[in-house]
């Protein structure tokens, strides 16, 4: 429409405010998309990570804690199951499956896994995907270590690569299990879940690592000599565990089973269903999420504001130009609707670069994302809701042109065809 | 309109009377008209109401009180958008200074009209490229053969060289009134000479109102108009008037 080309090319001629006015749309666009796609990301990563587990039971503690250490790998334990609770427990006839888990140990900054074969066979992710391998095959000596995508990749380990495991999260620090080579000898396929960022060795590795070992204490005098070549498997059977996750025979078995562990006597554990664990923790972050979206809708009205005062400080020089197209023949509707016109198509580019500049953003960067964020998140790109934001931040453009325009109107009535400046 | 006036003249004006929104009682003109193709002269000092009256007679100010007929259509009845769209289709209007849309070039200035009227735009060609064409010419008679090819933008002209884009702006399209409100008054004296000789002989048939408040531009015109002659505001008539005038001429 002939309003629309004149009032870009009015906004063009003031190249500088307009840039700027389009681009701070631009930035709070993209603020308000990215915290949203951050968001949903992380949550269906977290809702991908863990399928076809019916319960994963630990220590005593809140639903989410066990969820998180057990499965996301953030934060730790409070107490362990013991090796006796746990063959209890996976003895049941109602267990189709169990895979143990312990934590505690890291390398480089990634988390090792102590577990079974059984975990390459059980785990599950998205819909009910199995893992699968890359590179190479599943563990089967004490030493020998399978390694996520994302380690392989971040490391730049292959397959016979040999490496140290610690201690706690911080490599290099005094508590490192040295001597104690562990020898790569598979590399899974990429899942975008954190068994990505995750080394799996045989429960007997963690165990031979730690021999000698008091309650976290490295070893001292005689056993610190160990030689690994002395370890036996058979000697290398824990104590101890962190969780473990269980798949069972029948869905109507679930409430009984959770019900059995978190009454059993001997010792104070909890069972939870991934998918109920879940639903808790998305309460307890939507305090934060709103609060984050909070600030980039702020960001947005801030942005907008830039536009109104934009436009309304442009009016007086603009004075001349709208009689000159009064004396044409333009009504004084036709002025209103030319700052309208401004103040939407200033709108429509600015959240159309947020938007491209985001989502582009945020699949080029993915990678760095995630590894700062510490788990993968869920598929970025254009969504709907994009869309609808986008929509929304042109709608209220459009709406604020209303004011400009009135002004200008007035004006235009009262200069006439004679502007005094 | 009544029987002893010439038949369907330019402008023909009875009892108006303009106020501001202020209250400030700008026009009051018992009888101004102008005939067709008449090349009148509007002359007074500043303050007098001369661009208020060139803002009614273009449609942009609406008469408070009276008759105002232009172009044959009532001004004084109609919506203001009505109003606007006689001014597209058969008005050129050329102000003192900054006459031009300083971020179109020099056609698009002078094609103007044609974005706001259809009527406009068929008479000065069928189509884009046409008119294109035709204000091409029309700055190119002006004076303004390479400006006009250079594709430059209209801020970059001379003072003398926009008021000749806005003359040609006025002109395209074969309007019926050209209105021009003292468009010589940042020109020196031969340009302005020059520039009211082209502006006549280019607008044909049109009937032209010209204000200036320099008497001597006067030799150009048909009839010399001095707005204090025709325009008695209240201040004034009670200085020219007998006391009891104001209250008839209220009514
Ligand atoms: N927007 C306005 N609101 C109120 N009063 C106005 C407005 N514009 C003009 N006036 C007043 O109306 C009167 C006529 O003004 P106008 O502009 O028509 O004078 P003019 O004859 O064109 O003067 P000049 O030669 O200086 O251009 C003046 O007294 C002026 O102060
Ligand atoms: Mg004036």
């Amino acid at each position: 429409m002939n309003l629309a080309l004149l009032a870009w090319k009015s906004a063009k001629a003031r190249a500088a405010t307009t840039v700027l006015t389009i681009l701070s749309i631009a930035i709070s666009t993209a603020l308000l998309l990215g915290v949203e796609k951050i968001r949903d990301g992380a949550r269906s990563s977290f809702e991908q990570t863990v399928s076809g587990t019916d319960l994963i039971v630990g220590a005593r503690s809140g639903p989410v804690n066990l969820l998180l250490y057990s499965i996301f790998r953030i934060g730790d334990p409070t107490a362990n199951v013991s090796w006796r609770s746990y063959e209890a427990f996976a003895a049941r006839p109602d267990v189709a499956w169990t895979v143990p888990l312990s934590l505690g140990d890291s390398h480089s900054g990634f988390r090792v896994l102590g577990t079974t074969t059984d975990y390459f066979v059980h785990y599950r992710y998205g819909e009910k995907r199995q893992l699968s391998f890359a590179d190479g095959e599943a563990f089967s000596g004490v030493f020998d270590a399978v390694l996520g995508a994302e380690v392989a990749r971040e490391l730049g380990y292959e397959l016979g690569a040999e490496f140290d495991i610690s201690h706690g999260l911080k490599s290099a620090d005094f508590a490192e299990h040295k001597n104690r080579p562990f020898k790569v000898v598979g590399i899974l396929g990429r899942t975008g879940t954190p068994v990505d960022r995750t080394i799996h060795v045989s429960l007997e590795g963690i165990e031979a690592v730690h021999i000698g070992w008091n309650n976290g204490v490295p070893p001292i005098g005689r056993s610190a000599q160990i030689d690994i070549s002395d370890i036996e498997k058979s000697e290398l059977q824990p104590n101890s565990i962190t969780a473990f996750l269980v798949g069972l025979t029948s869905k109507s078995a679930v409430l009984r089973y959770q019900r059995d562990v978190n009454t059993f006597r001997s010792e104070a554990l909890s069972a939870v269903i991934p998918g109920v664990a879940l639903s808790q923790l998305w309460r307890v972050v939507g305090a934060a999420e709103q609060a984050l979206r909070g600030v980039a809708v702020f960001v947005i009205v801030a942005g907008l504001t830039g536009l109104l005062t934009t436009i309304l400080t442009s009016l007086n020089e603009r004075r001349r130009e709208i009689a000159v197209l009064r004396s044409v023949g333009a009504k004084s509707r036709d002025v209103f609707f030319l700052l309208v016109c401004e103040a939407t198509i200033l709108a429509a580019i600015g959240a159309t670069i947020g938007a491209a500049a985001i989502n582009l953003g945020l699949v080029a960067f993915s990678t760095q994302i995630e590894a700062a964020a510490g788990f993968p998140l869920g598929g970025f790109g254009l969504s709907l809701y994009d869309l609808y934001i986008a929509i929304g931040i042109i709608f209220i453009g459009f709406a604020l042109g209303f004011l400009p325009g009135w002004i200008a109107y007035r004006q235009s009535l009262s200069d006439g065809l004679t502007v005094r400046i | 309109m009544r029987s002893d006036e010439p038949p369907n003249p330019c402008v023909n004006i009875a009892n108006l009377e303009y106020r501001w929104a202020n209250g400030a009682h700008a026009l009051s003109i018992r009888r101004f008209s102008i005939e067709q193709g008449e090349r009148v002269f509007l002359q007074g000092p500043s303050g007098s109401g001369k661009s208020t009256l060139l803002g009614v007679i273009a449609g942009v100010f609406a008469p408070t009180a009276g008759e105002a007929m232009i172009l044959g259509q009532p001004f004084h009845k109609m919506t203001a958008a009505a109003r606007d769209r006689v001014r597209a289709d058969a008005m050129g209007v050329i102000f003192q200074q900054f006459n031009l849309v300083p971020y179109l070039n020099l056609i698009e200035n002078v094609l103007l009209p044609c974005r706001f009227s259809r009527h406009r735009a068929a008479r000065v060609g069928p189509s884009e490229a046409e008119r294109i064409d035709k204000a091409r010419r029309l700055l190119n008679r002006l004076g303004l053969k390479e400006e006009a090819g250079a594709n430059r933008p209209a801020a970059e002209l001379s003072v003398g060289q926009q008021q000749r884009v806005a003359a040609a702006r006025a002109l395209i399209g074969l309007p019926s009134l050209i209105i021009a409100d003292e468009p010589t008054s940042a020109l020196d004296a031969e340009t302005r000479d020059a520039f009211i000789e082209t502006l006549l002989s280019e607008a044909e048939q049109a009937a032209v109102l010209f204000v200036s408040h320099d008497a001597s531009l006067s030799k150009h015109f048909d009839r010399l108009v001095v707005i204090e002659d025709i325009n008695f505001t209240e201040d004034k008539r009670v200085v020219s008037l007998p006391q009891s005038a104001p209250a008839a001429a209220e009514a």
